[in-house]
């Protein structure tokens, strides 16, 4: 099958103003052109990530889980 | 894939804070840009932090793959400008943070990535941190002037 054609006539562009809090994560403020742009963002804060007690179920170093374990 | 760019034509920039390898970038750049970063962020009542406690190699979600859409059949893009111009007033970044990217100008593929873990630990009941040296007094600081506002 043939590439499809898709052509862009860019043409002038007026703002007035931009007034922006944050720019965050691996996003981006462009003001131009630009062939592309992937941005990806991954975001955990689930309910178990609230963990209430003196101890953190935090994970070990590998290193250390191969010694532990027999 | 051909890429014609504008001129950006920015009246006036006030950006206050660039931080966490952000970006803050005037002109054009031919080859691509990769923005990458990886949080893992804790919040403990009692900061009872040890060393080399906290691996990315344990959180799952630092390494798993990004799915993107891929398209149905190849497309043949181009673009052109015919010499016009982009044009903006005044600009008013407040933050730029978490390998974030400002740029004016033109540029090639851009791609980002970030993966932010969060964990909020309420350990109010573990035992105080014995400090390993003694803190040193609190030394005043003479105040910051305060930044005049932009004008309009």
């Amino acid at each position: 099958m043939p590439p499809m054609q898709l052509h862009v006539t860019n043409a002038p562009v007026a703002i007035g103003s931009i007034r922006i809090i944050g720019v965050s994560s691996s996003s981006s403020f462009l003001i131009g052109d630009t062939e592309s742009i992937t941005l990806s963002s991954f975001f955990d804060t689930p309910p178990e990530s609230v963990i209430v007690g003196p101890l953190a179920p935090l994970p070990s170093l590998p290193e250390e889980t191969a010694e532990q374990s027999p | 894939m051909s890429l014609s760019c504008r001129e950006s034509r920015v009246k006036d920039v006030f950006i206050n804070t660039v931080s966490q390898a952000s970006i803050l970038h005037f002109g054009d750049v031919k080859g691509r840009t990769d923005l990458f970063n990886r949080v893992l962020a804790i919040q403990r009542a009692v900061a009872n932090f040890e060393s080399n406690e906290l691996p990315f190699t344990a959180y799952s979600l630092f390494y798993r793959p990004i799915l993107l859409p891929m398209p149905r059949q190849d497309v043949s893009f181009s673009a052109s400008a015919d010499s016009s111009f982009i044009e903006v007033g005044d600009i008013q970044v407040t933050a730029l943070s978490n390998s974030a990217l400002a740029r004016f100008g033109c540029s090639g593929p851009l791609t980002g990535e970030a993966r932010i873990v969060n964990i909020r630990h309420f350990n109010a009941s573990a035992p105080p941190v014995t400090p390993i040296s003694p803190t040193l007094p609190a030394v005043p600081v003479a105040p910051v002037p305060p930044v005049p506002p932009v004008s309009a």
